[in-house]
């Protein structure tokens, strides 16, 4: 194969793995993970390379996250990476004023717990509207759910992201 | 979102509004609600900012090495099923040769099993004869001859005499 533009792994890498990784990522809610999770995400779709749209890559994302998150479970991993840091995150005191580099980190990584303490479906439903603003009905078809089911799903998403978060200190 | 809007919880139809979701109508109605209400202002103001806050935390560009890696990873995923097929003759009959395994284990099965139920078989008098798959008695009984033939029909044999009972 040439490594030209013409390939059509190329368009369907370039147009598609920032939204399938960060997908990944909320689902698993670690980095390497969702590297790993990124490349078999890509060789299943490799064959369909050509015909690719969003919808497919992120069918094909969460496939490989809901199998991985399965073998974790089936192992007994009942800890998520997020974990461990979330026993660090208490609010910092204000009056030691930390800066919002460090607050927006904190941030990312308590929302990140979360998320992981979502049903898979409302974590698919959040991430995919929420961050990557796709329309109901391009997640209902991902999860082969009625549309009608979203805007509930996501509702519940929301509400038990906002309780967490604000346990933790964050405006929610 | 269609007029039942009415009846759905103000929250469910905070996150349709803020996605774009709701139909002209139901969005109308939705900023008029909320309008008169400052404890459903207030709401929907704390509900953007935390959007805007997830989508920061959340929305970032990855790691650019993460296109090379997916699409080598794609790339000699397809390399190394293109040279399966080049190098394995059989390729092409992937489907078949699954059914030729199935036909081959029946053939097997059917030349153990079918002497057995030729030599099995009982005639209709109740006398038992070994025979074989041509129809020539082998095993003497009472009564039958050497190399006589005969000829099969399910449940009995009879001679080529047209014995049968």
């Amino acid at each position: 194969m040439t490594n030209t533009g013409s390939d059509p792994l190329d368009t369907l890498a370039r147009d598609h793995v920032a939204a399938a990784y960060r997908f990944l990522r909320s689902l698993v809610g670690d980095a390497e993970t969702a590297r790993d999770l990124l490349q078999d995400t890509f060789v299943r779709l490799a064959p369909h390379a050509a015909a690719a749209g969003p919808g497919l890559v992120f069918a094909t994302a969460r496939s490989c996250a809901v199998d991985h998150l399965r073998r974790r479970t089936s192992r007994g991993r009942v800890e998520r990476p997020a974990e461990r840091d979330l026993v660090e995150a208490r609010p910092a005191p204000r009056e030691h004023g930390p800066d919002r580099a460090l607050e927006e980190h904190e941030f990312r990584r308590d929302l990140l717990a979360a998320l992981g303490d979502l049903p898979e479906g409302q974590r698919t439903v959040f991430h995919l509207s929420e961050i990557e603003g796709r329309s109901y009905a391009e997640i209902a078809a991902v999860l082969g759910v009625p549309a009608g089911t979203i805007a509930s799903r996501k509702h519940h998403a929301v509400r038990k992201l906002r309780e967490q978060l604000g346990r933790l200190g964050h405006e929610s | 979102m269609s007029h039942e809007i009415d009846r759905t919880p103000w929250h469910e139809r905070l996150e349709a509004y803020l996605d774009g979701e709701l139909d002209p109508d139901a969005r109308a109605a939705f900023e008029a609600e909320t309008a008169v209400d400052p404890r459903l202002a207030a709401e929907l103001a704390s509900r953007r900012r935390l959007r805007d806050r997830t989508r920061a935390a959340l929305g970032s560009a990855p790691p650019a090495d993460l296109v090379d890696l997916a699409r080598d990873a794609a790339r000699r995923s397809r390399d190394d099923r293109d040279g399966d097929r080049r190098r394995s003759p059989f390729h092409r009959f992937r489907v078949d040769r699954r059914w030729a395994a199935v036909a081959l284990a029946a053939s097997v099965a059917l030349a153990i099993l079918a002497p057995r139920v030729l030599r099995d078989m009982t005639g209709a008098d109740g006398r038992r004869s070994s025979i074989t798959r041509s129809g020539q008695l082998v095993a003497l009984r009472f009564g039958d001859v050497p190399g006589e033939t005969i000829e099969l029909e399910a449940g009995c044999y009879h001679r080529s005499t047209g014995e049968c009972r």
